[in-house]
């Protein structure tokens, strides 16, 4: 099996067929867009806060299997957690790709993207919906909801 | 196409597989090798200014280079061809000279085929001095929209700028009967031929266009090296666009005079060794038997169509394969994202290109957000386009 026939097994299948159902959020706190200025993808994000609790994270994917992919982790892992720990969501994400240190705790599931650890050139696809819910949050700086 | 595969080390080697990603960059021809490298172990000079026997001859290389490139286009005046460093900063060069002359609500008409590079020049000359952009539309199939092209001249039309082949599509656009209309109105037509040069010699007094663009390393040459043609009258009238040695006639503090075309549009030292390594590569290819190669480009391009009709949910991008066109070949999998296409089918050898191709406007056009493109040079065989279908079928069974 190939380092690219490895990034396809079936955790980062099932977990991009989740994407289907990452859809609008009702009353969303904010919305952003991110843009993968290389191949055009782009992940749209929009988040919904109680308080400083994400209480949904939806919005629209366009993109390739890995973006859809780690949008559905995140739509799956982040309700109920706080901006800090969204934000430790998104270092961990970028510690797996870099240096291959797995995820723990409640972002343990970001470990699927172990396979993208070896291909550089994929990365941008696996943090797109991260920047851009990271974009999202950061228009609702001191907006607690 | 074996004799011609030949004279391709990376094809030879192995190293570069089912290469099939020409659009994008050819592999480079040994000739244009042994030439760059005999100028840079030779004894290489500067160009232009020295007058001993090692720049003198550096300077007639460079000289000839133009002769050579001037002459695939079919360019009767070497000095109305000016080297630039690829296909960008061609258009770039003529959106700041030519565009110097443009005045508010000037109106420059752009096609929607086009490659960003032939786009986004033209918007920043619109945010310089105010001219308009007019799209020209095109077709289900991505040719433009011609008929359209009569009503969207007008009074104020300066400019027309089009692709002679879409890096999408494969379409080619009747640059003939675009030029017949826009010189009706005196309006001068620039045409991006970045797409077409691989595919055969051009004639741009055939054409009848007024300025026409091609790059090195879509050429078989080297990377680095482009080259702008335009019509000495236009030319002469241009003012420069970068300023610095080699283009000046005189300098004092108080004013400055310019050398004549091409040199005043080739301000410093320039890509000596990647303009003698396009020369090389456009002898090289007028040189070539280009019925042969066409019928061969075509049967490929066919070929490739086949396979991928006989696979399910697989939707062709652009003319049909009896349309005018360029066996650059672009299509659409259903649940199937071109990267993850590419990356599949990458990793069993086979080289495409994935996504927007620099072309947003027009894969948005076509309906799409993104394409897989495959794209045929002239030493592409029956092997490659095996080698396609087989890393399609193994690409399309992991993603199930």
């Amino acid at each position: 099996m190939s380092d690219a026939d490895a990034v396809y097994d079936a955790r980062i299948k099932d977990l991009a067929a989740k994407a289907e159902t990452f859809g609008p959020v009702e009353h969303a706190s904010c919305r952003h867009e991110a843009d993968n200025f290389l191949c055009g993808d782009r992940a749209t994000v929009e988040v919904g806060l109680e308080g400083d609790r994400i209480r949904a994270v939806g919005g629209k994917i366009r993109g390739c299997l890995l973006v859809q992919a780690a949008a559905a982790l995140i739509a799956e892992t982040a309700p109920g957690l706080d901006r800090a720990a969204l934000a430790e969501g998104v270092e961990q994400a970028h510690r797996l790709l870099a240096e291959g240190t797995p995820a723990t705790g409640v972002w343990e599931g970001l470990n699927a993207f172990t396979p993208v650890h070896g291909l550089k050139h994929r990365h941008e696809c696996v943090m797109l919906p991260f920047e851009a819910m990271q974009g999202c949050l950061a228009e609702t700086d001191g907006d607690k909801g | 196409m074996a004799t011609l595969r030949n004279q391709f080390p990376a094809l030879v080697s192995g190293l570069a597989g089912a290469y099939l990603d020409n659009a994008a960059t050819t592999q480079i021809a040994t000739p244009v090798l042994s030439a760059m490298a005999a100028y840079e172990t030779g004894g290489r000079a500067n160009v232009k200014r020295g007058i001993y026997p090692l720049a003198v001859a550096a300077t007639q290389e460079y000289e000839d280079a133009r002769t050579s490139v001037a002459r695939y286009l079919g360019a009767g005046d070497a000095n109305e061809l000016v080297f630039t460093s690829g296909a960008t900063s061609a258009i770039n060069l003529v959106a700041h000279s030519f565009g110097a002359g443009l005045s508010a609500m000037d109106e420059i008409i752009v096609g929607a085929g086009e490659h960003h590079a032939n786009i986004v020049p033209w918007q920043m000359l619109r945010t310089r001095a105010g001219v308009v952009l007019k799209v020209l539309p095109v077709d289900d199939e991505g040719y433009p929209d011609l008929d359209e092209l009569k009503s969207l001249i007008g009074p104020r039309t300066k400019l027309i700028a089009i692709t002679h082949a879409s890096n999408v599509t494969g379409a080619v656009t009747d640059v003939r009967a675009v030029c017949a209309v826009a010189h009706e109105h005196g309006v001068p037509v620039l045409v991006d031929g970045a797409q077409m040069a691989a595919h055969g010699p051009i004639d741009v007094a055939a054409l009848g266009c007024d300025f026409y663009i091609v790059t090195g390393h879509k050429m078989y040459g080297p990377t680095g090296i482009g080259a702008l043609w335009a019509r000495s009258s236009l030319l002469t009238e241009m003012p420069p666009f970068l300023g610095g040695g080699e283009m000046i006639r005189r300098v004092t503090f108080e004013q400055t005079t310019y050398a004549p075309p091409p040199h005043r549009f080739e301000a410093g030292t320039p890509p000596i060794t990647q303009a003698i390594g396009l020369g090389v590569a456009a002898d090289w290819l007028l040189g070539q038997d280009w019925t042969a190669i066409q019928c061969e480009e075509r049967n490929l391009m066919r070929g490739l169509m086949d396979r991928l009709a006989e696979r399910p949910r697989v939707r062709l991008i652009g003319p049909g394969d009896n349309g005018r066109r360029v066996p650059i070949l672009s299509f659409a999998v259903d649940g199937a994202h071109p990267h993850d296409l590419c990356e599949l089918m990458g990793s069993k050898g086979v080289s495409l290109r994935g996504g927007h191709h620099c072309a947003q406007p027009l894969v948005e056009r076509m309906g799409v957000d993104a394409t897989t493109r495959a794209s045929i040079g002239l030493y592409n065989t029956q092997a490659d386009i095996d080698a396609f279908a087989a890393a399609l079928d193994h690409a399309l069974e992991v993603l199930a």
